[in-house]
């Protein structure tokens, strides 16, 4: 993990002062504009390709890795210091939801788990890979926490702050704490299951079962490279409260574990194309106003654009890493 | 250099290469699928046949999971007593060996929570014939199986993987596997709140009437009316279908009650429409593998959690495993194992219902009401003859109101006595026409210590009236009761405040109930009382309320012994029992029970902690006698068979707990294994019922007086109620012309040896109808019912127009069937006699030769008996050769005979068509009508003559037809079968479980809650690894084309 984490700083570093600077002042110093030099000499820009197009491959997924690791654990705190705020205010107002439907991202829960380090992370309506971005999230068709049932609790365990990327060391009898506009229910672990682990023993009628599910592998996929989903099922100490409508959702394909969002073809579709135009605007600037302006401007609006194409493209990932 | 540039891309090339090995086969990894094996040999086509009234069939039973094989084998062989001419309510017996021990067992298997129990055995009645030859608007399927609630046809899974999506039969069969069966979405409102969340699945249920419901949970999807839904205590009116326990040795049996379209007309089942009886051995889902891993659930695998022959008493810590509970009969696995056998109906009780003519009344005895079923609809069915209706009244009101000129006609059990100083009880001539012998029983419901049912139980006088006399206390509370009344008034440690008698003093040493009575346990050897048993119920014999014939005669019995008559003079029993002294000396036989315990010193019943029962009935208001409360007497003899039937204990010594309305209520039905019920029915509602019945002591032998050692028992007879005992009896039934009418001589029984293979229980039924001041045609009517009832309705059997079980035909007793067809003439001729009791004179020989000759020659179908011609007073003469079977008799003389012979009857109950002149050589008697029984009997006595009574006037010649009980329901012979459906299991591969992230996979089924160990992160979950290879190439790549050009430029 470490390992990996140097590696790619050490390429980060190296490469902005490498790669990208001599094709562009191959491509771009003897003359202005591509249309001189390709006009001058084409195998120059077949040259300049064969160095540009792995260099830019390189450093976008230097980003990537960046941002799935690092950056998006920021962006998902930010959302959730918001989520918490609204949960809060709701709690209060005594208007958090109590039952099916909920808007989808709405917060439902708070969940405490001391030992997966989960503290205060607010849980919201609906599990696709979208809503997964903010933290973890209700599956719809199930009940919610503290009511009778099985109900189940996605989140990831690699991006966005690895929000249940610990919970597959929880030990059975650690408490996991779900607060909802209910009340604070206090559940105890009864077994984490992983491949070849018995399905848990059916419930009886008025009990409450919490399942997180999150995503895990083994080896070298550990912790960044997950294989297989792992459940930790809960079981309510106390009384359930009932089901208040038995609103029967059927849930989407992209909501089940494991599963990506096609939804999000569409806003990634507009952010390429500003990645595209970015990319434009600044080969015109770096020629017309200079490399020092450039940099000033463009980096922050480069970094901007390319943050929210990472986002949409997360949607294409499965919702649990 | 440059030689080693093409290296390091070699190089690459294999790091790339070696990746790309490592990386393909961990987007590939396929789960280990394995079918599961087919096994030969396993569930033979189980649908048999039936073509008698009772069968056995055999089938083997198999469990098969995918991952090993068949785990449980076993060979089920199954037996069921009736299957044809089946009438409402009726309840037959099953019974079966090689089924699995049933464990976690739930008090009385008809209620709906028996669902619960691990491998029952499931009874259902279901409509339609199962085979696959009959149109489908006919086949029997789970759809047409009925269910008493909703909940036994719904199922919520609380696991994804539902256990009918991991049937294995199900994919075989066609059963649906999905999400949610048949349940509608978006959800109707009316289940807003009802439907639990997961996977469901509902079974429909289809109504006779094309109805489809959807049932749905509660019923909130529309349930057939006599479903119990919501509102309605599924515990407390039983059900039909039935999960029944198997022993530990595999056998079985239970009492299955059959509904006919009387009770439910939704299921339907009647004699045109044809149901099957479904048993379903339950032994638990064929599985296959969790579609998404590959690797078996053990819910669905499961074997049971609760040991073979235990009790669930809530206390387990595990729920019963549903795949072997009876939750799932419908389910591919336990369907695939169902024995569907063909049951046929007899004719509806209600078969007159649809007559609309005015019915001819007959009012009394509710013992006849089984006979009544069968006889009326030989009349109301055929057009030609009339309506009949028997209105159940309590037989003494009966015959007062038959006094009085109210009613025309009565039917009871006991001639009633002669008031003082008169001729007889009725005003106007009325004949008491023997028509049926039956009787009382004493029903119990006993579970013995070794956990099946007690079968033996033996019922001395004294012991029934001990329990009747109210001499047992039952609870606590009643004994302190007593203790306190029978303190000195004012002394004592509870100072008694009121009504005090100190002869309850002496009640202090009566046993609780008569399980703890030394008398019932001496002649009881065979019984280890339960621990469990609830002392309240056992203390009383259950019984009626109202005036009844059938207290008089069970009064008469308890009467007529020394025994049990010195006991109730205040004489102890051996052991020391004392009767009740409001009880002491009470003169029997009574027509009904007093209930004369009135003593209130007691605390209010408090055993159960109800406090608000003793609050609101005790403080300030006139207290209960709380005796009486035990007892609780029923308003008729079908109540107490019917709570017999379910071992529902009646004694109002429960609380509603009601702080506003406190009541008390029943005690409601009896655990299985703890049973201990007593009652009093009739005989055909024991037959009906199929409840056990008490033997009855017939003979004491003098020495047993004093003794109270085991030889107690010794010296004794005792009788059960069965056809040979009542043929037995019936002779004994002495004519007594003060009453008018036979008695039966209960003075005969204690010491009598002749009578001790009688049934004491035993009663003569008779039809009490006067003979002058009828109207026409009423009068007529009344006499052929009487002529039917003393002759071809004396034929046993479910049919129409014959005698159900419960009854002895009367056919032995000659005497009695001569004056019942004496008595039917008087009455349609209105003529104001009374036929005596035994003929005074001898009996005219052709009396004796022809009519027991046309009664007998009735069972065969279709012959034509006896025709006599009597030309007496006809003008049409008949050319005497052509007619074969007739005897002209000479005409002329009229002279009266003394007594008997003043008969020449023509009874016609159905359809005769008598030509009124004879037409030369053939009497064309053309009586094809199904309704059976027709009956022309002519009695013709030679040398007196023939006052022509009947109302068929001047007939030359009357023709005899007597169509054989035809039973109009042939016996359907539907061979049935059904697909071999083995335990196949299905591999229901359809990519899902792949690596791929989702794409083959099933969304309806594939629900993430306990997906164990998906794979389907495939590519998505490589996201990062594949960046980081970018980077690393892209990064190693550009280094290499930088550090080559510097090298170049330089």
């Amino acid at each position: 993990m470490t390992v990996v984490d140097a590696d790619a700083l050490d390429l980060f570093i190296e490469l902005p002062d490498g790669p990208p600077s001599p094709p562009a002042r191959d491509t771009s110093s003897t003359s202005a504009g591509s249309k001189v030099s390709s006009r001058r000499d084409p195998r120059a820009i077949g040259r300049a390709l064969v160095l540009a197009a792995p260099a830019v491959l390189a450093v976008l997924a230097v980003w990537f890795l960046l941002y799935g690791l690092l950056l998006s654990g920021v962006e998902q705190h930010v959302m959730q210091s918001r989520l918490y705020d609204e949960f809060r205010l709701q709690l209060a107002a005594e208007t958090a939801p109590l039952a099916e439907p909920v808007r989808a991202g709405s917060p439902v829960a708070m969940i405490n788990a001391p030992s997966a380090g989960i503290y205060n992370l607010i849980v919201v309506e609906g599990t696709t890979s979208r809503l997964l971005l903010s933290g973890p999230g209700h599956l719809s068709d199930t009940p919610l926490p503290g009511q009778a049932g099985t109900s189940v609790i996605l989140g990831r365990s690699v991006t966005f702050g690895a929000p249940f990327g610990r919970i597959t060391q929880m030990n059975v009898g650690d408490v996991i704490t779900m607060t909802t506009g209910e009340g604070v229910f206090r559940y105890r672990v009864e077994d984490v299951r992983r491949p070849r682990s018995p399905l848990p023993p059916s419930l009886d009628g008025g009990d409450s079962r919490l399942t997180l599910v999150t995503s895990a592998s083994g080896g070298w996929r550990s912790g960044w490279a997950p294989s297989h989903t792992v459940f930790v099922d809960a079981l309510l100490a106390g009384k359930a409260q009932p089901v208040p409508a038995g609103v029967l959702a059927t849930v989407s394909p992209a909501s089940l574990p494991m599963h990506n969002d096609p939804s999000g073809t569409v806003p990634l579709i507009f952010w390429l194309e500003g990645l595209v135009l970015v990319t434009f605007a600044a080969s015109w600037a770096w020629v017309r106003w200079g490399r020092f302006e450039t940099w000033i401007v463009g980096a922050p609006v480069f970094l901007a654009v390319l943050w929210g194409t990472s986002d949409a493209l997360m949607r294409f990932l499965p919702n649990l890493l | 250099m440059k030689t080693t540039v093409p290296r390091r891309r070699i190089a690459l090339a294999r790091f790339g290469m070696a990746l790309a090995a490592l990386l393909v086969p961990a987007l590939t990894v396929l789960p280990a699928r394995a079918a599961a094996p087919s096994t030969p040999g396993c569930g033979a086509p189980p649908v048999t046949s039936t073509h008698g009234a009772s069968f056995t069939v055999t089938e083997t039973l198999c469990r098969t999971f995918f991952d090993k094989g068949v785990v449980d084998r076993r060979s089920f062989s199954v037996t069921v007593s009736d299957t044809t001419n089946l009438r409402n309510n009726q309840v037959i017996s099953v019974s079966w060996s090689g089924a699995h021990p049933t464990g976690g067992i739930i008090s009385a298997e008809q209620w709906a929570p028996a669902v619960d129990q691990e491998y029952p055995v499931v009874l259902m009645e279901c409509r339609g014939i199962d085979s696959p030859d009959v149109p489908s608007a006919k086949r029997l399927t789970q759809e047409t199986c009925w269910t008493a609630t909703p909940g036994e046809r719904i199922i919520s899974s609380p696991s994804p993987y539902s256990m009918w999506s991991l049937d294995a039969n199900n994919t075989a069969d066609g059963i649906c596997t999905q999400r949610y069966c048949n349940v509608p979405i978006p959800l109707p409102s009316n289940c807003d709140g009802e439907v639990a969340p997961g996977p469901n699945f509902w079974l429909p249920f289809d109504a006779a009437d094309g109805t489809d419901y959807a049932v749905g949970s509660a019923g909130c999807d529309g349930a057939p009316p006599e479903m119990l839904t919501t509102g309605e205590d599924p515990t407390i009116i039983p059900s039909d279908t039935t999960y029944a326990e198997t022993a530990l040795n595999g056998t079985g049996s239970a009492k299955f009650t059959i509904m006919t379209s009387e009770t439910n007309a939704s299921l339907g089942c009647s004699q045109t429409v044809p149901c099957s009886l479904v048993i379903i051995p339950i032994e638990g889902i064929n599985c296959n593998a969790n579609p998404q891993v590959g690797y078996p659930s053990y819910e669905c695998e499961s074997l049971g959690t609760f040991p073979p022959g235990s009790l669930n008493t809530g206390s387990n810590p595990y729920p019963p495993a549903l795949a072997v509970t009876g939750s799932y009969w419908w389910s591919g696995s336990n369907w695939d194992r169902r024995i569907s056998i063909p049951l046929s109906f007899g004719t509806p009780a209600n078969a007159c219902a649809n007559n609309t003519q005015a019915p001819l009344d007959f009012y009394g005895s509710e013992v006849m009401a089984e006979a009544a079923e069968q006889w009326d609809p030989a009349f109301c069915l055929n057009s030609k003859l009339f309506n009949v209706n028997v209105v159940q009244l309590p037989e003494p009101v009966a015959k007062s109101s038959l006094q009085q000129g109210f009613i025309e006609a009565a039917i009871q059990g006991e001639p009633p006595p002669v008031p003082v100083g008169q001729k007889s009880f009725f005003t106007t001539p009325t004949v008491q026409a023997p028509i049926a012998v039956s009787g009382f029983a004493i029903a119990y419901v006993i579970d013995n210590g070794n956990g099946a049912a007690y079968t033996q139980l033996r019922l001395d006088p004294r012991l029934l009236a001990k329990l009747m006399t109210e001499s047992y206390p039952g609870t606590t509370s009643v004994q302190s009761n007593w203790q306190i009344t029978g303190e000195p008034p004012g002394s004592g440690p509870n100072q008694c405040p009121a009504n005090c008698n100190p002869a309850y003093a002496a009640m202090a040493h009566n046993p609780q109930s008569i399980f703890d009575d030394p008398e019932f346990l001496a002649l009881n050897p065979g019984l280890r009382v339960p621990n469990g048993i609830q002392p309240g119920p056992a203390a009383t014999l259950f019984s009626i309320l109202s005036q009844s014939d059938v207290m008089w005669a069970l009064t008469s019995y308890i009467n007529a012994d020394p025994e049990a008559r010195a006991w109730l003079n205040g004489e102890p029993d051996p052991w020391g029992m004392v009767v009740n002294p409001a009880y002491k000396g009470i003169k029997l036989p009574v027509e009904s029970w007093p209930l004369l315990d009135t003593t209130t010193n007691g605390p209010d019943y408090t055993e159960s902690g109800n406090p608000f029962c003793v609050g609101a009935l005790g403080n300030g208001k006139a207290k209960v006698p709380d005796r009486p409360l035990i007892d609780n007497p029923q308003e008729n003899l079908a109540y107490v068979a019917y709570n017999m039937r379910y071992a529902i204990a009646v004694s109002l010594i429960s609380c509603n707990n009601n702080p506003l309305t406190p009541e008390y209520t029943e005690l409601g039905s009896e655990t299985l294994g703890n049973r201990f019920l007593i009652g009093l029915v009739s005989l055909p509602d024991a037959e009906e019922f199929d409840l056990d019945t008490a033997a009855l002591q017939t003979y004491a032998s003098p020495e047993r007086e004093t003794d109270n050692g085991p030889q107690f028992a010794a010296g004794r007879t005792f009788v059960s109620p069965t056809v040979s005992s009542l043929r037995a009896a019936a002779p004994l039934m002495q004519p007594d012309s003060k009453v008018g009418s036979w008695v039966f001589p209960y003075t005969d029984f204690p010491g009598n040896a002749k009578a001790e293979g009688a049934y004491p229980g035993t009663m003569l039924f008779s039809a009490d109808v006067p003979t002058k001041g009828l109207l026409e045609p009423d009068a007529d009517d009344y006499g052929k019912y009487l002529s039917f009832a003393a002759t071809t309705g004396q034929v046993q059997g479910f049919g129409v127009g014959q005698l159900p079980a419960g009854y002895v035909p009367i056919e032995g007793l000659s005497e009695e069937v001569d004056y019942t067809k004496v008595a039917a003439a008087d009455v349609a001729a209105q003529n104001g006699q009374v036929p005596p009791l035994v003929p005074l004179a001898p009996p005219p020989t052709t009396t004796t030769t022809t009519v027991p000759s046309t009664t007998t020659t009735t069972v065969p179908s279709t012959t034509t008996t006896t025709t006599t011609t009597v030309p007496s007073t006809t003008t049409t003469t008949v050319p005497s050769t052509t007619t074969t079977t007739t005897t002209t008799v000479p005409s002329t003389t009229t002279t009266t005979v003394p007594s008997t012979t003043t008969t020449t009857t023509t009874t016609v109950p159905s359809t005769t068509t008598t030509t009124a002149t004879t037409v030369p050589s053939t009497t064309t008697t053309t009586t094809t009508t199904v309704p059976s029984t027709t009956t022309t009997t002519t009695t013709t006595v030679p040398s007196t003559t023939t006052t022509t009574v009947a109302p068929t006037t001047t007939v030359p010649s009357t023709t005899t037809t007597t169509v054989a009980p035809t039973t109009t329901v042939a016996p359907t012979t539907t061979v049935v079968t059904t697909t071999t459906v083995a335990q196949q299991s299905t591999t229901t591969t359809t990519g899902a479980g792949s690596g791929h992230s989702g794409k083959g996979k099933n969304p309806p089924t594939g629900l993430p809650v306990a997906a164990v160990g998906t794979a389907p992160a495939g590519a998505g979950g490589l996201a990062l690894p594949l960046a980081l290879l970018v980077a690393v190439l892209g990064g190693v790549w550009s280094a290499v084309v930088v550090l080559r050009r510097r090298r170049a430029r330089t």
